[in-house]
This record gives C-alpha cells, sequence and structure tokens, in this order.
C-alpha cells in the first residue's frame, strides 16, 4: 500500500526511471525477486518434455531463447497456485447458459475444387501434395542449454 | 471534410454537395499523405473506386443504402477480404488471398460503404504496440512529423500544448489494431474494424485519440476473423465519435448463422436519440485500477471525469474487484493454450507460405512454421501446449477456468446490486515513445499497456497475455479486471500536458449496448475533446 | 447386401460344409491353451447418413472427384468456424436410444490434438469429456463352430457414443502423400464398447448385430466397402487370474470377416510373442487382409498427448429430455425422437421365439433378412394360426435364395402367397418340392398367385387313392424285374420303385399314401 501513494506522488520521469531501473534488475538475473511479492515455484523443464514439447507444437523453437521463454511462462503462470478454488465450477464457455444452434441438413457449399485449391503453393491434380507419411521429427541435440 | 462525423458526410452526399467518388479519392490521397505512419499494408484503391462508383450510381437513382453508404472505411489485416491479401501482419500469410469475405466485411459492404484499405497490425494480434508486424510499424499520428492542427469546437481554439517531434523516436499506435486506430485519427477514412482480444481495439484508440468499441462477445460475427483467441475475440470499431461507431455497429451486428457464438436473438440497433439520463446512474470505478505504474495524469483525468459525472447527478462510487490481481495471469494462460491450438493448422499445405523440405510431413510444418511465425508466436505455441499437457491440464487450464469464475462473480456482484456503468482507465499513460516501448521484451509491454483493457476481454476470452517480470510486479501492483464478454467503450476525454490523447473507458454488462453507448456520448459531449486535422 | 451377409453366413455354416472347417482349422490355436485369457474391446467408427457434413454444409456423396465436396472449414480455412448439423445429433440420439444408453442432457465438443496431412486443422472436433450418450449395452448372438458348437447370447457393455468429425485420405507413395479432403468433416459417431468380448467371433457377431441395429435405424448405411463402419479392436491376453496385459490396437478393420480374423490372428501373436519371454508392445496395428495378419501402424517411440481443449466455437449442446423441460428451437426433443427407435433386433428375436414358437436358430436368421420380414409379418397377420415355424422355413430356405441372387431387386413375391403354400403343406396338398415350383413360378410371373399357379398346372397332391393305384401300378409293370427281386426276397426294392413313382407324378403323389401302397401290396419278407 504504501509503495502505491509513494509511487503516485512520483513524476513521470522519476517513474520512467524507475520502470528503467526495475528492467534492468529484471534483465539481469530472472530469477530476482521482490521480498514483497509472492513468491512463484520455479518451474523445470527437462530435455525430455522441451523436446516432446517440439514435437507438438513444431515450431523449430526448442532452443535457449524457446525454453527461456517457456519458464518464465510456467513462472508466472504457477502463480495461479495463490488462488483458492475449491468448490468452483470452472468457466469453460460464457456462453454456458446458451443452447447450441442447430442447421438444417441441407448442402449449402459447393465450391469449385479450383477456389478450393487456390491458395495451395504445391497442388498435383486436384490433390493437396504432403511429403511422404509421418516420419518422426529428429529434434536437434538440446545439450547446448545445460 | 474528412474530418468531420460520417452524419454530416453522409448529409453532403445526398445533397449531392459531394460524391462519393471524390470522398473516396480524398480518402485515397490522404492515406498517400500519411504513408511514411504505414496505417496501411494494402491500399485497396480498384476496390474502393468501383465501390464509390457504385454508390454514386444509387444516389443518382436515389436507392441508397444508408447513412453508411459512399463512406471511405477501413478493416483490420485479419478480417478476410476475397481476393484481397489477408495477412495478419505475419510471413505465415504474407500470399494470403482468402477465397471468401468475412461477414462483417460483406455487412459493410452491403451497407454501401467503400473499402480503402487493409490495415497493419501486431502479427496474429499478439501485441499491444503495431510493432510486431512484417510490414514495420505503425507510427501513432499524434507526435508524428506529418503537421497537423489540433482544435477546439466550436471556437476552433488551437491546443496549446504540441508533443515534441522526433522521427527517430516516434510515438507507437497502441495496439495490435493500430494501423486502423491511425487510418481513421489521421482522417484516411471515417470508420475502421479492429479486433479486441485484450484491449486490441481500446487501447490503440486511447492513444491515438478516438473512440474505440468493444461490442459484447455473441453480438458481431466472427466468420472470417483470423481468430487469435476464439473465446475472446471480437470484431472491434474505431471511430472518431460514438456516434459514428453506433452507425457501423448497427449495420455489422446481429446473429449469422455461420457463426455458432454468435446469439441467435434479433438484433435491436442501438439508438442514441434518447440520450441517457444521468440521474441516479450508478457509476463504479473498480480500486485496483489505482496501481502505482499509472501516470499520474491518467489519474487526475479519471477523477475529473467522475467529477463531472457526479456534478450532473449520477452516483459514483468506489468498488471492488479482488480477483484482478490474477486476471493477467488466468488470462495468459488460457490465451496461450488457444493459441497453440488455433494455430495447429499453418502447416503450409492448403494455405499460406510453404517451407521446401521434402523429407518428412513433420520437417516440411517445423519449417514453414518457424519461418512464418513470429517468435512471440511460437513460444505461446510452446507454452500453450505445455499448459494443455495431460498432466498440466488440471493445474494449469481448469485452474485458470476456475480463477475465471471467481472474477465473473466479482463483475456479478457489482451488477446486482446495481451498478449500471464501471468506468476505469483505459492505458497506463499517453502513447509512449518507440524507444520506451521497446525496452522491455514484449512480454512485458503487453502487459503493461493491457491490464486496464484486459479485463474487457476476460469474457471466456484469454488475453495473449505475456509473462511478467517478477521485478515489475514490485513496482507495478497488476490488476486487471476480468471481464466476461462485457461490452467496453474508450472515450478520449482530453490531452496530457504534452499534447497527446488520454482515454477513459466505460463498460456495461453484457448486451447492455444501449445504456453503455448513451453514457459514453454523453461524456464525448461533455468532455469536448479536440479534433486533429491534418495541415493542407 | 452387407445385412445378407449375416443370414448368408449363418446359412451356409448351418450347411456345414467346408468353410466351417476353414475357420476351425486356422484358428484353433489359443483355444486350446485355457491359461490364456484374451481381452477384446471394440471402439466402432459408424459414419451418420446426412446429406451435409457435421459442421460444414459441404455434401457427403460418397463418389465425388478429389477434393469436390469441402468446404472452407473443412479445410481449414482461417476463420471458419463450426456449425452442427441437426440431422446428425438427432441421429447421435436414436443410435443412443436403441443401445439403450443414459443420454446426457448437456454435452460439449473437444479439440484432439495431432499433426497428420490429413487432418486440415491440427486437431479433431471430437467430445472426449461430455459426450452425448453413456452406459449402453448391445446384445448379440455368437455362433461357435467347432466339434462343440454353440449358439449363445452375449452382451458388450457401451461405455459412451459421441459425435465427432472424419479426417481426409491420403494416398502414400515413398516420395509424397496426395491429400483429398472430400471426407475431412464427415459425421461420425464413435462407439466405444467396453473390454468384454474374449474373441473374433464374439467381436464380428457384435458388429453383425450392430450394423442390424443401425440400418434399421437408418443412422447409419454401415458399408463397410464404402468406409461407412469401420471397426478398431483393442486387444490384449494375460494369464488366467493374472493381471491384463498390455494392449494393442488394430485400427479400420474394414469387413465383418477380416473383424474376426484379425482379432484371433493378433490373440495367437501376443500369445506366442510372451510364450517366447518377450514383452507385447503397446502400439497401433493393422490388418493385412492379403497376408492374413496385423502389423505395426506407427513410430513405436511416437508418444501422443492429445492435449484435449474444450472447443471455444461451440457452446454446449442442449438435449430436451424430459416433458418439464422447456422446449427451444435449438433443442433436439428426445420425447419425441424416442418414438421413432424400432424394436431392437434382440427384442425381435424373443418375440419370434415367444409368440410365433420359432426356434433360437431360426429367430436368429430371420431377425437379420429384412427382404423376408414384411413377408412374415403379413402373412402372419393375415392368419394368426398360421404355422410360424414352416413359413419361417419356407422364407430362409427357399425364399431368400432369390432375394441373395437378384442383383437388381426385381423379384417380388406376396405374403399372401407365402401364406397360401405355408396352409397347403401343412395341410398336405402340396410338397416341399412343389412348393419350390410354385416359388419359381411365382418369380417368373409376379402378377399370377400360388392359388392361380397351383390350378393352372395342376400341381396339387394326388391323393386320390384310384389315382395312386394306377401310377404304382403302371410302375410295377414297367419295372417287373426289380419287383421280381423284391418279391424273390433278394433286394428291398420298394423305395426305389417309389421313386419311379415320384418322378412319374412329376413329384405330386402323396409319397404317404404311395408308401403305404407298397407296403400293403408288397411287402418285403427276406428269404
Amino acid at each position: 500500500m504504501s509503495v502505491c501513494l509513494l509511487c503516485r506522488r512520483l513524476t513521470r520521469s522519476k517513474l520512467d526511471a524507475l520502470l528503467r531501473a526495475a528492467c534492468k534488475l529484471s534483465s539481469q538475473s530472472s530469477s530476482a525477486r521482490a521480498d514483497s511479492a509472492p513468491a512463484a515455484s520455479t518451474p523445470a523443464v527437462d530435455e525430455e518434455t522441451v523436446k516432446h514439447l517440439e514435437r507438438l507444437s513444431l515450431v523449430d523453437f526448442a532452443n535457449k531463447r524457446g525454453v527461456a521463454r517457456l519458464e518464465e511462462a510456467i513462472r508466472f503462470a504457477n502463480r495461479l497456485d495463490e488462488v483458492d478454488t475449491t468448490d468452483v465450477e470452472p468457466l469453460v464457455s460464457v456462453l454456458e447458459d446458451e443452447v447450441l444452434y442447430l442447421r438444417e441438413d441441407k448442402v449449402t457449399e459447393k465450391n469449385d475444387v479450383k477456389v478450393v485449391l487456390s491458395t495451395a503453393v504445391v497442388t498435383e491434380e486436384d490433390f493437396y501434395v504432403a511429403p511422404p507419411g509421418n516420419i518422426p521429427l529428429v529434434v536437434r541435440d538440446l545439450s547446448e542449454l545445460k | 471534410m474528412l474530418s468531420t462525423s460520417i452524419q454530416s458526410v453522409a448529409k453532403q452526399l445526398k445533397n449531392s454537395k459531394i460524391s462519393a467518388s471524390e470522398l473516396c479519392d480524398a480518402s485515397l490521397k490522404q492515406i498517400e499523405k500519411t504513408k511514411s505512419l504505414n496505417a496501411f499494408i494494402t491500399v485497396t484503391s480498384d476496390v474502393a473506386l468501383k465501390q464509390a462508383k457504385e454508390s454514386d450510381q444509387r444516389f443518382l437513382n436515389g436507392m441508397t443504402r444508408g447513412d453508411l453508404d459512399g463512406i471511405p472505411i477501413a478493416i483490420k489485416d485479419n478480417f478476410c477480404t476475397q481476393g484481397i491479401l489477408t495477412s495478419c501482419g505475419s510471413n505465415m500469410l504474407s500470399n494470403f488471398l482468402p477465397p471468401y469475405d468475412a461477414t462483417v466485411v460483406s455487412r459493410l459492404r452491403d451497407a454501401g460503404t467503400v473499402m480503402v484499405g487493409k490495415c497493419n497490425l501486431d502479427e496474429f494480434a499478439m501485441g499491444s504496440g503495431t510493432v510486431d508486424s512484417i510490414y514495420g510499424p505503425t507510427k501513432n499520428i499524434w507526435g508524428s512529423n506529418i503537421p497537423y492542427d489540433v482544435t477546439y469546437k466550436p471556437n476552433h481554439k488551437m491546443s496549446s500544448s504540441k508533443p515534441k517531434v522526433d522521427p527517430e523516436d516516434w510515438r507507437i499506435a497502441g495496439g495490435s489494431s493500430g494501423g486502423s486506430a491511425v487510418a481513421v485519427a489521421s482522417g484516411s477514412c471515417f470508420a475502421a474494424l479492429g479486433s479486441d482480444t485484450g484491449g486490441s481495439t481500446r487501447n490503440p484508440a486511447a492513444y491515438c485519440g478516438v473512440v474505440g468499441f468493444k461490442p459484447s462477445y455473441g453480438l458481431v460475427s466472427r466468420h472470417g476473423l483470423i481468430p487469435l483467441v476464439n473465446s475472446m475475440d471480437v470484431p472491434g470499431i474505431i471511430a472518431r465519435s460514438v456516434e459514428d461507431v453506433t452507425l457501423v455497429l448497427n449495420a455489422i451486428a446481429g446473429p449469422d448463422v455461420n457463426d455458432s457464438t454468435t446469439l441467435k436473438r434479433k438484433y435491436e440497433k442501438v439508438s442514441l436519440d434518447e440520450g441517457v439520463n444521468l440521474l441516479g446512474l450508478r457509476i463504479g470505478i473498480p480500486k485496483e485500477y489505482q496501481n502505482t505504474a499509472i501516470d499520474a495524469e491518467i489519474v487526475d483525468i479519471l477523477k475529473k471525469t467522475a467529477s463531472i459525472f457526479k456534478e450532473c447527478g449520477a452516483n459514483v462510487t468506489e468498488v471492488s474487484l479482488p480477483h484482478t490481481p490474477y486476471s493477467i495471469t488466468c488470462y495468459s494462460v488460457l490465451n496461450q493454450c488457444e493459441v497453440a491450438s488455433n494455430m495447429a493448422r499453418y502447416d503450409g499445405l492448403r494455405f499460406g507460405i510453404r517451407g521446401d523440405v521434402t523429407i518428412s510431413t513433420e520437417q516440411l510444418y517445423a519449417e514453414t512454421r518457424s519461418r512464418g511465425f513470429n517468435e512471440v508466436v511460437r513460444s505461446r505455441i510452446l507454452s500453450g501446449n505445455y499448459f494443455l499437457l495431460k498432466r498440466n491440464y488440471e493445474k494449469y487450464f481448469v485452474k485458470a477456468l476456475k480463477v475465471r469464475r471467481l472474477i465473473k462473480n466479482d463483475f456479478d456482484s457489482l451488477w446486482d446490486s446495481n451498478f449500471d456503468i464501471l468506468l476505469t482507465p483505459t492505458t497506463l499513460s499517453h502513447a509512449p515513445k518507440i524507444s520506451e516501448f521497446k525496452q522491455y521484451d514484449n512480454q512485458t509491454q503487453c502487459v503493461t499497456q493491457d491490464y486496464c483493457t484486459q479485463p474487457a476481454n476476460m469474457a471466456g476470452t484469454y488475453n495473449t497475455a505475456l509473462m511478467v517480470h517478477d521485478s515489475f510486479q514490485k513496482f507495478n501492483n497488476w490488476f486487471c479486471v476480468f471481464v466476461l464478454g462485457i461490452p467496453a467503450i474508450t472515450v478520449p476525454v482530453g490531452l496530457s500536458r504534452e499534447g497527446l490523447p488520454l482515454g477513459l473507458q466505460l463498460m456495461a454488462p453484457v448486451f447492455h449496448e444501449n445504456a453503455l453507448l448513451r453514457t459514453a456520448l454523453w461524456l464525448q459531449q461533455a468532455v469536448n475533446f479536440p479534433q486533429l486535422k491534418l495541415k493542407v | 447386401m452387407v445385412i445378407m451377409g449375416y443370414g448368408r453366413c449363418l446359412s451356409f455354416i448351418f450347411h456345414f460344409k467346408s468353410s466351417l472347417k476353414q475357420i476351425s482349422n486356422c484358428y484353433r490355436f489359443f483355444s486350446a491353451t485355457p491359461e490364456w485369457e484374451p481381452v477384446v474391446g471394440l471402439e466402432i467408427h459408424a459414419q451418420i447418413q446426412s446429406s451435409s457434413k457435421l459442421f460444414s454444409g459441404a455434401d457427403t456423396n460418397f463418389q465425388t472427384p478429389t477434393n469436390r465436396s469441402v468446404a472452407l472449414f473443412d479445410a481449414a480455412f482461417p476463420g471458419t468456424l463450426p456449425v452442427l448439423n441437426r440431422r446428425c445429433v438427432e441421429a447421435g440420439t436414436l443410435t443412443a436410444l436403441a443401445l439403450s444408453c443414459d443420454l446426457n442432457q448437456v454435452s460439449t465438443f473437444d479439440r484432439k490434438h495431432y499433426f497428420y496431412s490429413d487432418l486440415p486443422a491440427g486437431y479433431q472436433i471430437t467430445q472426449h469429456r461430455f459426450p452425448l450418450a453413456q452406459n449402453g449395452l448391445l446384445n448379440f448372438i455368437v455362433y461357435k463352430g467347432g466339434s462343440d458348437s454353440r449358439l449363445y447370447e452375449k452382451t458388450s457393455q457401451i461405455h459412451q457414443i459421441q459425435l465427432e468429425q472424419d479426417s481426409g485420405r491420403s494416398l502414400h507413395d515413398e516420395i509424397r502423400s496426395l491429400v483429398d479432403l472430400n471426407r475431412a468433416g464427415l459425421p461420425l459417431m464413435e462407439l466405444v464398447f467396453k473390454p468384454d468380448l474374449s474373441d473374433g467371433e464374439e467381436a464380428a457377431a457384435l458388429v453383425k448385430e450392430l450394423i442390424l441395429v443401425l440400418t434399421r435405424l437408418g443412422t447409419c448405411s454401415c458399408k463397410m466397402e464404402e468406409g461407412a463402419l469401420r471397426v478398431d479392436a483393442n486387444v490384449s491376453v494375460h494369464r488366467r487370474n493374472s493381471p491384463l496385459g498390455t494392449r494393442t490396437e488394430i485400427k479400420n478393420i474394414g469387413a465383418i470377416r477380416a473383424v474376426a480374423n484379425a482379432v484371433d490372428y493378433e490373440i495367437d501373436r501376443q500369445i506366442r510373442v510372451l510364450q517366447c519371454g518377450k514383452e507385447v508392445v503397446n502400439e497401433t496395428r493393422s490388418w493385412d487382409a492379403e497376408r492374413m495378419r496385423t502389423v505395426p501402424m506407427r513410430d513405436k517411440e511416437e508418444k501422443q498427448d492429445y492435449r484435449y481443449m474444450p472447443e471455444p466455437n461451440l457452446p454446449p449442446l442442449h438435449l430436451r429430455l424430459t416433458n418439464d423441460q422447456p422446449m427451444h428451437s435449438n433443442m433436439v426433443d428426445v420425447t419425441q425422437l424416442i418414438n421413432k427407435v424400432p424394436e431392437s433386433p434382440f427384442q425381435m428375436r424373443v418375440r419370434f421365439q415367444k409368440d410365433y414358437g420359432l426356434s433360437l436358430l431360426q429367430a436368429v436368421r430371420l431377425v437379420s433378412e429384412d427382404m423376408l420380414l414384411p413377408l412374415f409379418f403379413n402373412a402372419m397377420n393375415m392368419k394368426q394360426d398360421r404355422d410360424a415355424v414352416i413359413l419361417t422355413d419356407l422364407l430362409l430356405n427357399d425364399v431368400l435364395s432369390y432375394f441373395n441372387e437378384d442383383d437388381s431387386c426385381n423379384v417380388v413375391f406376396k405374403a399372401d402367397d407365402m401364406g397360401t403354400i405355408t396352409d397347403m403343406m401343412k395341410d398336405g396338398v402340396i410338397s416341399k418340392s412343389i412348393a419350390r415350383i410354385i416359388l419359381k413360378e411365382l418369380s417368373q410371373s409376379p402378377a399370377l398367385s400360388a392359388k392361380e399357379v397351383m390350378e393352372k398346372n395342376n400341381l396339387s397332391l394326388i391323393c386320390d387313392p384310384a389315382i395312386i393305384e394306377r401310377l404304382c401300378r403302371s410302375v410295377t409293370q414297367e419295372n417287373a424285374n426289380m419287383l421280381k427281386k423284391h418279391l424273390a426276397g433278394k433286394k428291398d426294392s420298394t423305395k426305389v420303385l417309389e421313386t419311379k413313382v415320384w418322378k412319374k407324378s412329376e413329384g405330386r403323389a402323396n409319397m404317404n399314401l404311395v408308401k403305404e401302397w407298397f407296403k400293403t401290396n408288397y411287402p418285403f419278407s427276406k428269404k
């Protein structure tokens, strides 16, 4: 609370300076944590999980930068543990009380195959083209992360 | 003429003082003049001129389609426009010519509008600066080196404060609908469509001194809006006045059989004629917004606005939304999960760019996606998949859904105690300089900008919120109000000392567009925000 | 055609012969080792019979050329959204009712994520957590061949029924896959059965019964050759009194016989693996019909986490289950739909035995013959005390073959005629062979009635003693030598002579009377 009041009295430029300082702090050590802020647990993402995630995501981001961002995201998400949600019903859809619309069983969309294929870079005789089968991805060696 | 309201220009069209083609011409010239702001990805001059001609024909025959007939508008580049590049600011869709129109696009066309271009945005609407687009950043017209005047009506008194111009360190437009906001603010069009997932329409509107409106989730069709987060996205409307916003809303709102998340109840057009009765209007100001990181000027203007409401008979009280400290976290989890899912379709086989790999499908996908998506997108996909893993689902996804319920309960208790409107800041400050914005990792930028506007999107949507560095949390008590698909609007209320726009946000219960827009109109009339006009 | 398969199958088994031996020879291994207990559970994908797809308005025709039944949503074009087809909900609901399931008043859709070239969105929309229906069952009859053949009733429990999208199809070769999305988005009902079966015959029998139920309901064509019904089988084995073994999944079995073969092969394979001291790997396999074996389908190392997530573009699906629930235009009214559920094959079999006195076997066979049922019921309704057993026998063993051979469905029989023939056989007016002649005549001249054919061709049984006398006498006269031998006590030739009388009378002589005559006039006495 007192921190709030203090900050409010600061002028804009001083506030900017504070923010910049905060930024420096954060970039120096991402695990630095204020005493007043509740501690979120440090996430441990092992190599196995990273490889697995990469195979599920296929974004070629199982590298240092990617893992750093992932860990940051997890750390932030862990803060949810602080909220007591005993006996609370998850809110899955804001439309949970609405009744799903049903359409009549009619053919309403007849597309020219040329239209459907118009946006594909590679096609072959009215087919979409993909490389052979589903050969498992070879994920690069992640030892550089250590 | 380009800075006037839709209604007044519609009168001129009707009285043949100008033609739609002339209006269109003027718009296109304005776009050319303001090219350096980079508000547009594609200028659709051919289409626009054709549509303008058709509009002229209708005026000749006396068969016009209403006040929007012949009016130049712009569309954010994540709405599908048939045969016209729809890129989402991303390399992935840099070759995408959709084979269909978004519902809101075709409704606007049916209303007779003239589409002058597709606007720039943060890649896939992830961001709050419109700096993360492959087409380059969009610059705010305010504080730019394009000469303009700022004058107060009705006596055309010039504004005394003018921001310092530094062409190297320009002001950001906000995001992710920055292009749309700048297009409207600079007079290149009369209204523009944005999208609002985490404040993406209201944030840039506030920075650019225009009105930004996020309708209730379920009111406006998302068919053809390339989704970021399906449970949160809403087509947003940006215009220079509440009246203009309302005109556009009435043209696009209403059930759509192509979108199962639109309510299938008949849409009753919003009418501003009756105005709002302030006597007894209960306005709440959530105290959690009184955040240390908020600029004093915003707090000041918020207080002043509260007083204006009070003086005119409204009942203004401080309220509390206690779970707001966790809204961003909740939001970030759900957002990243949806992103991971929604982006799974981008593999290069049927649309979008395609990698060159031919060895295996998975390798092709990985190459396509790493080339097509920037780091923000890719990191969210990775995180989202982490939270959706079987072993993590309960701990993160379901937990976030429960916190969301708690936040909804916070809001419901307010509405149940007969609060009609909530008043909050829209942003923490006026538009930051690009240098200020860039210091932070993209992650923290969004959080800083979004915390005020996030709640309006909460209704079942998860902001593309980013992680916050803990040290920031020390200085800034981040409270975000989670709104549950409720409508929200930002109205420009004044200028900062440096001469940049400041906006405030109003929120109402879901589907209370009438009350919200009427109150917003009242506020707009009460504050007399100055007009920005390009020097000839 | 597929319905015929069941009846045809049983009828050839019942005519014994080589086919039976063939089956029992191949797969007797495991049944000979009682220490192993196989556990089999089926997951069946049934394509809902509808005009348009589950979430889009593209058509569902089987014969469409490549990529011509593809809505933009089916190809996962950005910005397109799912809109649920009412007919599919009705079909799923009807099926759930027919299989005695509990319908969920509210059900939701989920996304099941994995990458595959024929899955455009990178996820399939299905119902994982809150499906349309749960906890049902299917009763069916199993026939087991071999030395101690038996016919018994079996029940398999249904875990859940869910609505989901089908994926597209890809043709693979060494250098690329060609993808056709015509099938992407077709509506499927997945019926997940509990692992309460024990071998291939039970699995095949379940599938046959399900086909009967679904085709009668009209919710699925069940044309396996068109991919309208596909069976996945989960198979494991364990030693008696031991915990369950590791299971494998055999995917996309596309024929009833293949279901039995694949399951039995896999049981046997797993037993052999375990007997060698090795372990059964939890993997997906497919059935190689040419080489009659299961082969591994996917990479063994692949760990799949489908990351099920609620589908945000589809609010919950509501059904109107009771009369005190308010009706909504977007609800499927189950209180009305329940009247459209026809009598189940199970109920019909019970009725056949109880009300008509048919044997279990006759009931089992008759129930699956769509073409015969109207004839049976109408004939029985015309005359309540008609002999149902004779009628059924006539239909199954003589009439059925006409339908089976007739591809163009031109053959028409009238229930009235079936009844008449039955009555005449019952009263001894005609013999079975005459009945066959009449049927043949009717098949070619459908305008005639059985009585007319009888009269036209003078087909009634000859019972007049005078005529019998005359016939027998003339035969004995023509075959004097044989008669001499018979009288001399060297050979009992009456049977041969009786047959000659039968031939001479063109099958019309009442053979009981002929026998009587020979017994009376020329008793055989061995000397």
